[in-house]
């Protein structure tokens, strides 16, 4: 059946985007245009998107850690 | 200069640089606003001819409610191409239009009205894929440019209501006029300086006009009143506060950009890199350490500079660098409400009979116009409202008028008596000039566009 099958290989893309951080055709889509990050408070985890026209404003922690831990080994 | 270089920051930054801003009557009752931008062209700079810039976004603002925040703007993007990827020319022959197969660098412009209100913005694209003329390059290469360059002025209609509206951006020539290397030379004003601080005998009392034969590119816009009020209105009445509006340009560029291998990216929001109002505000007004800010600031938020225009540095320069000329100056210690008055509120009714470009209390430095002053009959008076003519500076700003000699004698007191009936200007307040005054050398177009035709890389210096 068309349909099911249709379903089932939906299920694998969204397995393989939550658990293998694959890019989907949207999430491809959405960088096709310039896509900048910028640590705006290391202490917070703040991080600022230039996307577009716009600023993206966000809090990650974690990610702004493994940033800044890229940045350290980059460094020497 | 007015506004050419004005700022460290924007001074490395040319093609967002904002040189001068022009607003004033034109027949059929519009208005017609000219922002000028990269100053200083020396108009043989070729291969590479100047020209706007895609990554930058124009703007032309204005208030009409007294608020001093923007109602209607009109926005401004440019796209540029080359056409034949063999060549290093800016053209292999003759340019007889602007879609001449010679012409290799070709610029193109959309123009967007942008309507705010009760914080919503309404935007409506009134025209895309609108040429500029190629610079003027030589009489081989740019032949009839005069009409070349006219065929680039457009008639656009507003899709929603109809109103007709002209447009032109391209290459002029700059229509300020002011000798710079004298001025920046201690303060010194050629025809007055054998009263200057440091003598030096024997030089010449003529001033020099650095700007004669330099270009600029221009933006200019030839809109309805009755689109430009807040009501739809055309006010005939004077004193009408719905008369008056408030007008600056800017220049803004994305907050982010990337650079790789010759390729360069953009991103974010739009950052104001530079703006202009009032003519020479932020050139003799703000201290040389806040430049770059005052270019950021929103016109609304202009409070923060106001300590400048009640003190301003050169009103103290004066009477030092001309020792015993500006005893009267010397001795004005008082908050200079005549100057604020001009520069940051416009000018409220009763001050000068008859006339008023007050815009409310809010200080901001916008280019206030009174719409409902006429045209002046006959040859302006190039003093503007200092000389008796209220449809020329400081109510909006014509191509002829002489804002150098304006300013200098209001900074020099001549403008305090309006606030301040006991004070009696010094006479060398009145008299004082760059020596350049009379405009030498600049004709302008006696229909919209109005700016003057570019020199052209030819004919300069020869």
């Amino acid at each position: 059946m068309v349909g099911a099958g249709a379903v089932a290989t939906f299920g694998e893309r969204h397995t393989n985007e939550l658990f293998a951080s694959e890019l989907s055709a949207a999430d491809l889509e959405a960088l096709d245009i310039p896509v900048m990050l910028s640590v705006t408070d290391p202490t917070t985890g703040e991080l600022e998107i230039l996307v577009g026209e716009q600023a993206i404003t966000f809090t990650d922690r974690s990610l702004v850690a493994k940033l800044a831990r890229a940045s350290r080994k980059g460094a020497v | 200069m007015s506004s050419h270089r004005e700022a460290p920051s924007i001074s490395k930054d040319p093609v967002a640089d904002n040189t001068d801003l022009y607003a004033f009557r034109t027949p059929g009752d519009t208005v017609t606003i000219i922002a000028s931008y990269l100053p200083s062209q020396a108009p043989s700079g070729g291969p590479n001819f100047y020209e706007f810039d895609d990554e930058v976004l124009y703007e032309i603002n204005i208030d009409n409610d007294r608020d001093a925040e923007e109602n209607i703007v009109f926005q401004f993007r440019f796209s540029t191409v080359n056409t034949n990827p063999n060549t290093f020319l800016y053209n292999t022959g003759p340019i007889g239009s602007v879609t001449d197969p010679n012409w290799n660098r070709r610029q193109t412009y959309s123009v967007t009205q942008v309507n705010r209100s009760g914080g919503k913005h309404r935007s409506v694209q009134l025209g895309a894929n609108l040429s500029c003329p190629p610079a003027n390059v030589g009489p081989r290469s740019t032949p009839g440019y005069e009409a070349l360059a006219a065929s680039t002025a457009y008639q656009l209609t507003h899709p929603k209501n109809g109103s007709s509206i002209k447009v032109f951006a391209g290459q002029r020539a700059d229509s300020f006029f002011v000798d710079l290397g004298s001025v920046f030379d201690l303060g010194t004003l050629r025809p007055f300086q054998g009263a200057h601080l440091i003598k030096l005998p024997g030089v010449s009392d003529t001033g020099v006009d650095s700007l004669a034969q330099s270009n600029v590119h221009a933006i200019a816009i030839q809109i309805p009143i009755a689109q430009l009020t807040c009501d739809g209105s055309v006010p005939t009445d004077v004193l009408d506060e719905r008369a008056t509006i408030g007008v600056y340009a800017s220049a803004s560029r994305q907050r982010g950009l990337r650079i790789q291998s010759g390729q360069r990216r953009t991103a974010g929001p739009w950052e104001q890199v530079s703006r202009l109002g009032n003519p020479l505000f932020n050139e003799v007004i703000v201290p040389l350490a806040r430049k770059d800010e005052w270019n950021a600031t929103d016109p609304h938020d202009d409070s923060t500079f106001a300590q400048y225009v009640a003190q301003p540095e050169l009103a103290r320069l004066l009477p030092v660098l001309y020792p015993g000329v500006f005893p009267n100056l010397a001795g004005l210690t008082a908050d200079r409400a005549d100057l604020a008055a001009i520069l940051l509120t416009g000018i409220p009714p009763g001050i000068v009979p008859g006339f008023q470009n007050f815009t409310g209390p809010i200080q901001a430095d916008l280019l206030r116009l009174n719409m409902a002053v006429p045209i002046a009959a006959g040859a302006p008076n190039r003093l503007g409202l200092i000389g008796g003519d209220p449809a020329g500076f400081p109510n909006g700003r014509r191509l002829e008028d002489d804002i150098t000699t304006i300013e200098l004698r209001a900074i020099a007191g001549v403008t305090y008596p309006l606030v301040d009936p006991s004070y009696t200007p010094d006479g060398a307040a009145s008299a004082i000039e760059d020596g350049t005054f009379g405009n030498p050398g600049r004709t302008f177009l006696s229909s919209f566009p109005y700016i003057g035709t570019p020199y052209s890389g030819y004919s300069v210096g020869t």
